[in-house]
């Protein structure tokens, strides 16, 4: 369970007391610090837009609902970006391999291989199951057990059904029960 | 038995560590990541103030421009009907308004009109003209 339970009165409070997790939640997800730190930023800007002057006892379901559709776009950006590079290729063999400028723009670190390696090392094998799961199921295990959002609240941050959060949860748990209890068994 | 759907419920060991483990990279994050947060948040902040203040002077804007035409039409009528009043005595107003009339009715055809007044002597003269045959 999170400490959480007395939710500041000011949007500026919450969220200085919010963005270290979201942060977290965003990295694991997204596995780049900087799309990971526009996500969060994003996703304060618009609750202090938007959502100011809502109850407070609302705002941590809005907070993640944001930040969910944030990764979301996040997530449809970096195929589309995939596909268009993909493209871009097939071009380029076609004319003989000429070099086009879009080529030099870097995709995201787990794009490339050398990239891809270190960012795995930095992460954790949690960070490393978790991201693993499908997106829904990231957002309903780390929304339940580590935010301690209840199943209605993350619904609500989910933008679906209490069933769905409930399908999510049980695939996820027992995804990373055969992968993190182990583990976790190991090194205790 | 593990209840997965209820996280109230005990919850196995190797969850509790993975959320102990979540808590600590929290607790231990970057100072740099932190200080990127903050300054993230101060960003935000300042981002929506501005845009907040940019929504309300656009919404002023339309809101001025949608009424300033209709209070510029409210002040010419006003403006009308005050100027025509003031030009009659109040007694007129009230008692008789139409009784005396500064400008006979019959004029305003002669004023009004297009063609030339000669025109209209003219006219009056070929009455005149019939009249007095008619009597002789």
């Amino acid at each position: 369970m999170t400490d959480f339970e007395t939710i500041p009165d000011t949007m500026d409070a919450f969220l200085a007391g919010m963005e270290k997790r979201a942060y977290r939640i965003a990295y694991i997800s997204l596995n780049d610090r900087d799309e990971a730190l526009d996500a969060v930023q994003d996703t304060m800007m618009r609750m202090f837009i938007k959502y100011s002057d809502k109850p407070n006892t609302d705002w941590r379901p809005l907070f993640y609902k944001i930040l969910s559709n944030r990764i979301t776009d996040s997530h449809r950006s970096h195929t589309l970006r995939k596909r268009l590079q993909f493209f871009i290729k097939r071009d380029k063999a076609g004319d003989g391999g000429s070099v086009d400028a879009i080529d030099l723009i870097p995709g995201r670190a787990g794009e490339q291989p050398q990239n891809q390696m270190q960012s795995d090392a930095s992460m954790s094998v949690l960070d490393q199951s978790i991201n693993a799961l499908p997106f829904r199921q990231q957002q309903a295990f780390l929304l339940r057990h580590w935010e301690g959002l209840s199943t209605q609240e993350t619904a609500i941050a989910m933008r679906c059904s209490t069933g769905s959060v409930k399908t999510h949860l049980s695939r996820a748990f027992n995804t990373l029960k055969t992968s993190l209890q182990p583990y976790y068994e190991h090194y205790e | 038995m593990n209840n997965s759907n209820d996280p109230n419920h005990t919850k196995p060991d190797w969850i509790k560590s993975a959320v102990n483990e979540l808590d600590d990279s929290v607790a231990s994050m970057d100072p740099i990541d932190g200080s990127r947060l903050r300054t993230a948040r101060q960003m935000a902040y300042r981002e929506a103030e501005s845009q907040r203040q940019e929504g309300w002077a656009a919404g002023l804007g339309n809101w001025l421009n949608w009424k300033s035409g209709l209070t510029l039409a409210c002040t010419i009528a006003i403006v009308a009907t005050m100027t025509l009043n003031l030009d009659q005595p109040l007694e007129n107003v009230t008692a008789t308004p139409l009784a005396k009339p500064k400008v006979g009715i019959e004029m305003i055809p002669l004023l009004t009109a297009k063609e030339d007044l000669e025109f209209y002597e003219s006219i009056n003269f070929l009455l005149w003209l019939e009249n007095k045959q008619g009597k002789s």
